[in-house]
């Protein structure tokens, strides 16, 4: 495993309560899509086309989305983060996270944070710079660093093997399916 | 009993995995029971292992979302799957005695007092919180079931709790639907953010087992983690008639600690309604009275159990539905089907004009009678937001049954009082 690397890019603000089944990705849309056999880069455009539509042509890879409260509220649906994630969004940062939304951000390998304050401590267009392994969050633009608690090891695996599924298919070729959840 | 300042919650999250369980922690526990809509082989073959950590926990209601219209898709795979995996028919609920998944999996007594109960997977899971359990979503779609059920393991973000102490006495035509909506219009959107929600009081201590599976359905609109209500007699009773599976209940220690705590009475609260297009705007049913509308469901997981067939039955009896609107009433499992008959409920829908549908989640997930074009519901099931029931140009009010039946025969929305 190669490890997670720092990320840099640009923030993007959001507002509260953006819904995995709506602002986050339209469920009915992505589901018809994915029928059709959709590319993960035609299913990324529709992250956030319910708030901004362009937000996919805005954005550059690697860029930040920076949220309000409740973060991924709804349901326990993957295609929020998983819509994030193939759009090109290295991280979520928030005030904070529905639990059912950040446990779907760890399995689709997907870095997310829930911080108080975070949105007064970054505006539109801030650089930043985020250590999800140490726990470090910096904005380059105001020189300010922010750190917050890292997660387990058991789960960092699972995200830097980029998905659940390719976590344990690595766990099976290995003949260590034992170790599932392992430190 | 010996105090030790500890919720039921991280009693059961460290009953379940051996170590002791604190806010803001990521545990991992031995999965117990487990409720699932189906099985697919190509999971377990993408996987590589054909195998299943303990059959017996593995609890299967087939086709339960939209009932004979997933058949094809899902049972076929799932009777397969699951012998060859040595599931046990008796924990396989087929079409012809299920329903929605999770008011058959609480008639079954799955979801055992004291234990973390997962679900592969649904958004209203927290529904299982009314049994004393800590209820969670697998993720959907990640694989997460296949994953778990192979393993035997998972792990849990510890929640703080909050507790909201419910007191008072429903009036007539207000039910357990208009409490939980009313909580969700006072403390909002993430008023109960990634914390467990605990209901006790007296107002939850009178209230029936099916009514507490109301009242927790929709939790996780609070931004909740999960709802739980403390098991009692009541509860131990109920799942004691429904299982052989043994369980330990556990409570909340008098000095346990909360984040916060809320105190409510519910003695004068109105019939609520959820306003469209957000799941939080939350108003007594007389502000938005004289509303024309189209369409109307009762049932789904939030209300479509006998004592909201009751409720609904005793407005529409010798009544017709207004020659505008269309009514779909739909029992959410046929033990509710079974029970509604032979009451009479049945003979009182159709004769006022309903369409009876079978057991399923039905129309809150756009199944059986879609909405069309820019059609208004009134409905009881869970979520209001744009296409989820149908046609994306529709509105979803959501409220309690009797709101929905005496605005049928009203055609336009109506305070149900008037009509009891």
């Amino acid at each position: 495993m190669s490890g997670m690397k720092v990320m840099k890019g640009k923030a993007w603000i959001f507002g509260d309560n953006l819904d995995v089944d709506y602002e986050l990705s339209p469920f009915r849309k992505w589901r018809q899509l994915r029928a059709q056999g959709a590319s993960e880069e035609e299913l990324g455009k529709l992250c956030m086309s319910e708030v901004d539509p362009d937000f996919h042509k805005k954005m550059s890879k690697g860029d930040f989305i920076i949220a309000g409260d409740n973060m991924g509220c709804g349901h326990d649906h993957s295609q929020g983060p998983e819509a994030i994630k193939f759009c090109g969004v290295s991280a979520v940062i928030a005030e904070s996270l529905h639990e059912w939304f950040l446990r779907n951000c760890i399995l689709v390998g997907l870095p997310a944070v829930a911080y108080k304050g975070i949105k007064q401590k970054v505006k539109p267009g801030d650089a930043l710079e985020l250590d999800f392994v140490g726990g470090k969050l910096t904005n380059l633009t105001t020189k300010e660093t922010m750190t917050f608690k890292p997660i387990p090891s058991f789960l960092l695996k699972i995200m830097e093997a980029g998905t659940l599924t390719n976590y344990f298919k690595d766990l099976v070729k290995a003949n260590k399916v034992d170790a599932y959840l392992a430190d | 009993m010996k105090e030790t300042g500890k919720t039921v919650t991280e009693k059961i999250v460290e009953k379940a995995s051996g170590k002791e369980a604190k806010a803001g922690d990521f545990v991992r526990f031995k999965l117990g029971n487990v409720l699932l809509g189906g099985l697919h082989a190509t999971e377990f073959e993408e996987m590589g292992v054909m195998k299943v950590f303990d059959p017996n926990r593995v609890k299967i209601v087939v086709a339960g979302h939209s009932g004979v219209a997933d058949n094809l898709r899902n049972r076929y795979s799932t009777m397969r799957l699951a012998k060859k995996l040595g599931v046990p028919r008796a924990n396989i609920i087929d079409l012809g005695s299920g329903g929605v998944e999770h008011q058959v999996s609480i008639e079954h007594g799955w979801a055992l007092p004291g234990t973390i109960f997962m679900c592969g997977t649904d958004g209203q899971t927290p529904i299982h919180g009314s049994m004393g359990c800590v209820a969670e979503p697998l993720a959907h779609g990640l694989d997460e079931n296949t994953t778990a059920l192979i393993t035997g393991k998972s792990w849990i973000h510890v929640p703080p709790s909050m507790k909201f102490n419910l007191h008072g006495t429903l009036q007539d035509g207000v039910n357990a639907r208009d409490v939980s909506e009313w909580i969700l219009g006072k403390i909002g959107p993430s008023g109960c953010m990634a914390a467990m929600m605990e209901l006790t009081g007296s107002l939850v201590e009178d209230l029936s087992v099916d009514e507490r599976v109301t009242l927790c359905c929709n939790a996780a609109f609070t931004g909740a983690f999960s709802c739980i209500v403390n098991p009692d007699k009541k509860t131990v009773d109920y799942v004691k008639s429904r299982t052989k599976e043994p369980f330990e209940p556990l409570t909340s220690d008098r000095d346990a600690k909360y984040v916060k705590t809320f105190d409510f009475d519910f003695s004068s609260i109105d019939p609520q309604i959820a306003v469209p297009p957000k799941r939080h705007t939350i108003k007594p049913v007389k502000e938005v009275a004289g509303k024309k509308v189209d369409r109307g469901y009762i049932g789904a997981c939030a209300d479509g159990r006998i004592d909201d067939m009751r409720l609904a039955a005793r407005i529409l009896k010798g009544s017709k539905v207004h020659p505008d609107v269309q009514l779909n009433v739909t029992p959410a499992t046929t033990e509710v089907l079974k029970m509604a008959m032979k009451e009479g409920l049945i003979d009182i829908f159709i004769d006022a004009g309903a369409v009876v549908a079978s057991p399923c989640c039905g129309m809150c997930i756009g199944g059986v009678t879609p909405l069309a074009g820019d059609e208004v519901c009134l409905s009881t099931s869970t979520c209001n937001y744009p296409s989820r029931m149908g046609s994306a140009d529709a509105q979803i009010y959501l409220c309690n049954p009797a709101t929905v039946a005496a605005s049928m025969v009203a055609g336009k929305i109506v305070d149900p009082r008037e009509y009891l």
